[in-house]
């Protein structure tokens, strides 16, 4: 009887140390990369009060 | 990796207690330190509160320009000079190498203070205050400011953006 070592998924990808770092700096400069993005494509414009305000138009 | 390897089935055995409760108190201090964040910026009063809005060097001076033609009272050293009303929007442009306009504000008034620059990365800094934000062409960064105390403040620039850096002075001055 071959004796075969019970191993899971959770604990294979816990026990991968150098997968846990790539994924502990990659998800998280990912993840900050796209709020920037987001932040910036969505900024909005001056308002059009301030400009009439002061360009009379 | 570790002294004692755990045992196989470590993902499946239950958590003890003495862990659940460092996982609880770690919980807690995480959770703490998030509100702190917000806390601390409502109440200490050191964190500014900001706007940004998108637009382009040429808007921006012209709207300048349009808000010194407005509320100017006169000229230092080839800079105007501008008072405009309390509650009002205030427009400061930063450029290779000068801050315009010079602004003359009232003390104990809020003003919507709007920053950008015409070229390159600057920094604003107020001093003796120690105020300092950056200016960035294309974005108008809206700060709302109340001054608490009267008094001439310099402006100077605390982002390296070339040969005349260190000439490039402003000043806003407030009255009681």
């Amino acid at each position: 009887m071959s004796e075969e070592k019970r191993s899971s998924p959770i604990k294979d990808f816990f026990d991968d140390f150098m997968l846990l770092l790539f994924l502990g700096v990659t998800i998280y400069a990912a993840s900050y990369l796209i709020w920037g993005l987001m932040e910036l494509a969505w900024l909005p414009p001056i308002p059009d009060e301030i400009k009439q305000s002061l360009l009379g138009r | 990796m570790a002294i004692l390897p755990p045992r196989e089935d470590w993902p499946f055995q239950k958590i003890a207690r003495d862990e659940k409760i460092w996982m609880g108190i770690a919980f807690c201090v995480s959770i703490f330190l998030f509100l702190w964040m917000i806390i601390w910026h409502v109440y200490a009063k050191q964190n500014p509160s900001f706007v940004t809005y998108k637009t382009t060097p040429e808007e921006f001076y012209q709207l300048t320009k349009a808000f010194i033609e407005k509320y100017k009272v006169g000229e230092e050293n080839g800079i105007p000079v501008v008072k405009p009303p309390p509650g009002s929007d205030v427009f400061m442009i930063g450029m290779q190498f000068r801050w315009e306009p010079v602004l003359i504000l009232k003390k104990g008034e809020e003003y919507r203070l709007h920053i950008s620059s015409l070229d390159v990365v600057h920094g604003i800094s107020i001093q003796p205050v120690n105020m300092n934000f950056m200016v960035l062409p294309k974005y108008d960064y809206v700060l709302t400011i109340r001054p608490t105390s009267s008094g001439e403040f310099a402006v100077i620039c605390n982002e390296f953006c070339g040969i005349g850096h260190h000439m490039m002075i402003g000043k806003i001055i407030v009255e009681e």
